[in-house]
């Protein structure tokens, strides 16, 4: 996270520091001016680090900004025990919740409660110590903030543990590579082949909203409304984006199939009855290339919406 | 060749989600902080900005996660569910207004004339001021939020024209108690004519109260409290997520364009001035003070403060069924064609989706 390092940009406008100061309430947690024109200057910094700003653009991201909680923030970055307690008593709950949502319930509380130290900041730099609510820059919810570095933290977790699998044990987890059938059957391999092709080539085709709103469903497993949430939409909304977005998939894979490789009918269906076959082959299996997939699933999509 | 079919085919599922995987980069390179992503969760970034975190974690699978862990760990937001347009069966049974208003009143009138004379507000009284003195009964009911509200309607506190909800009076407690924990009220069950009513909680009271007397129509708009209607007795809910603990803020909304709020989950209630009179359907409320609304005719309201609420201009005229607000200026609506809406300015403008 680089942004806490990025240079401070000056806040040259006292009049939009005096009334972002007033809106903060920050006197409620004895926090100078000073030091809330600094987390607002890093805020700056970190927003317009590479664009040219003006004053108005400025103002407007200004006034945009969860300007409380950036100074409970600041507030806790110093140290002040009234916004510390504050922030226990306001944000403990939601964090250990949303710890368990994340890493499960035994591992939700180890999680949340390594955080603490964190955003305490136990390591000192120019004598200071580096809290990590100096990242914190008031441009989302606090509370989702945190979510946000937990989910963080425990994605690292799960990239650590896989990295330091002993190899017998990572081992025993892999599949079998399947006893296919594709060396006895090379017209199948190429099928297969094809049809995987045509889908790579139609996922990468799609818009970056429905791919992620795909990959919610099928690698995440997030359920619709969880979809929705993230989406901003409405679970009906994406039920019927996914179905949509299915039959677009499935239209663009033959159409590829039957343009770009010239099959007939009876050869597309041969080509995803192959791809689809469980039993078959895969062909990242064949040429080893498999990805670690998202957070390690390997599980098989279902379900339905 | 099989036609290409709108039904599930799980291997075809199977095919895509190894696709997907397979497109997915996990190695957590050149990822944006956790700042931006949480900021793109809560609909804050620019459009540009969005566009950019949403390009990167469509194929990238640590980002992926993230965001689908802060949806998995989202707090449950009360949300309404979208209202159904209610049916109107007077529309279509019209020829039957005329025998059911007769059968009604002959009801009314023969309930009243067999029964002594009801003592509706009295079994909101605690039994052992049933002996009392009515002139003291009726003092006490003054008092009591119901009764004011009867008579700040016009209706006289215990006369005929007031009328207990059927079965409003059982169900209130319970239904305050289910909004306290976010649930939809339930429907309050009948009661039969001439069953002995319920004693009622005090609290409770005032809820219990329904007029026959049409509400004027300006008084919505003037905010004045006035009898709740049958409809406005089973508003739907929303509750403000961010509400810090101890200070559960709830919002609930319905028929007629009533809002009220409760500060103290659900205890009591305080009718605030929506300015508008359309059946409102849906509400997010990102914080305690920040809360949109929309309802029927594409009513979109939002409050920034928690009590004064500002009709934002709507991108259509439809009705509206779904809100889902971030924060005061983003928000998405959804209309009832399933068309969105997405605003980043507090309504100013809008952008179809």
């Amino acid at each position: 996270m680089p942004s806490a390092q990025t240079p401070r940009a000056r806040l040259a406008d006292e009049r939009l520091l005096d009334r972002a100061f007033t809106r903060s309430n920050a006197p409620r947690w004895n926090l100078t001016r000073g030091s809330f024109a600094s987390a607002l200057e890093r805020s700056i910094a970190s927003r317009f680090a590479t664009e040219g700003k003006t004053p108005a653009v400025i103002s407007d991201y200004v006034n945009s900004l969860n300007l409380e909680e950036l100074a409970l923030a600041c507030a806790c970055a110093e140290g002040q025990v009234s916004a510390w307690a504050y922030f226990i008593e306001c944000h403990r709950p939601g964090l250990r919740a949303a710890a368990r949502a994340i890493a499960g319930d035994d591992a939700g509380a180890d999680l949340a409660d390594s955080l603490y130290a964190e955003l305490y900041g136990l390591e000192e730099r120019d004598g200071r110590r580096r809290s990590l609510f100096d990242y914190f820059h008031g441009r989302s919810r606090l509370s989702t903030w945190l979510r946000s570095i937990l989910a963080q933290r425990n994605v690292d977790r799960a990239r650590v543990a896989r990295r330091t699998r002993p190899l017998e044990e990572a081992g025993e987890n892999e599949e079998e590579p399947r006893a296919s059938s594709v060396q006895s059957d090379p017209d199948r391999a190429r099928f297969a082949a094809l049809a995987q092709a045509a889908l790579s080539e139609a996922i990468r085709r799609l818009q970056p909203e429905d791919r992620l709103r795909l990959s919610s469903y099928y690698l995440q497993r997030l359920t619709l409304a969880q979809i929705g949430r993230l989406m901003g939409e409405h679970e009906a909304t994406v039920s019927r984006k996914l179905d949509r977005l299915r039959r677009e998939l499935r239209a663009g894979v033959e159409r590829s199939l039957r343009e770009d490789h010239q099959l007939s009918d009876a050869q597309v269906q041969a080509c995803l009855d192959c791809a689809m076959d469980d039993t078959g082959f895969d062909l990242d299996e064949v040429l080893g290339n498999r990805r670690a997939g998202a957070g390690g699933r390997q599980e098989k999509a279902g379900g339905s919406f | 060749m099989k036609p290409i079919d709108a039904d599930r085919d799980p291997a075809f599922d199977r095919f895509v989600a190894r696709g997907l995987e397979r497109e997915t980069d996990a190695s957590g390179n050149a990822c944006p902080d956790a700042d931006l992503l949480a900021a793109w969760f809560d609909r804050s970034l620019s459009p540009l900005e969005a566009e950019r975190i949403e390009a990167h974690s469509a194929a990238c699978g640590s980002c992926q996660q993230i965001l689908a862990d802060l949806a998995r760990s989202e707090p449950e937001v009360t949300r309404a569910a979208p209202v159904p347009v209610p049916a109107r069966p007077w529309h279509w049974h019209w020829r039957w207004l005329a025998p059911l208003a007769t059968a009604v009143v002959v009801v009314v009138v023969g309930t009243r004339t067999l029964r002594a004379p009801a003592p509706l507000l009295l079994s909101a009284v605690p039994r052992q001021a049933k002996s009392a003195e009515p002139s003291a009964i009726v003092s006490e009911l003054r008092d009591r939020p119901g009764l004011e509200q009867s008579s700040r309607s016009g209706v006289p506190a215990g006369s005929a024209g007031v009328q207990v909800v059927p079965g409003g009076a059982a169900s209130t407690p319970r239904k305050e108690s289910e909004m306290a924990k976010g649930m939809r009220p339930m429907s309050a069950p009948a009661t039969v004519p001439g069953e002995e009513r319920p004693t009622l909680r005090r609290e409770n009271a005032a809820e219990s109260v329904v007029t026959a007397v049409p509400r004027p129509p300006a008084a919505a708009p003037s905010g004045r409290p006035t009898a709740l209607t049958r409809e406005t007795t089973e508003p739907l809910l929303v509750t403000s997520a961010a509400a810090p603990p101890g200070n559960g803020v709830t919002w609930r909304y319905g028929q007629g364009g009533v809002i009220e709020r409760s500060t103290d989950r659900g205890q009591t209630w305080e009718r605030q001035r929506s300015g508008v009179t359309a059946a409102l359907t849906d509400g997010s409320a990102p914080t305690d003070r920040i809360c949109w609304i929309v309802g029927a005719r594409g009513v979109v309201l939002r409050t920034t403060d928690g009590s004064m609420w500002v009709r934002v201009a709507s991108p259509t005229m439809a009705d509206l069924v779904s809100v889902h607000a971030w924060n005061d200026t983003n928000s998405t609506i959804t209309a009832a064609d399933h068309t969105e809406y997405v605003t980043t300015d507090g309504g100013a403008s809008w952008r179809k989706r």
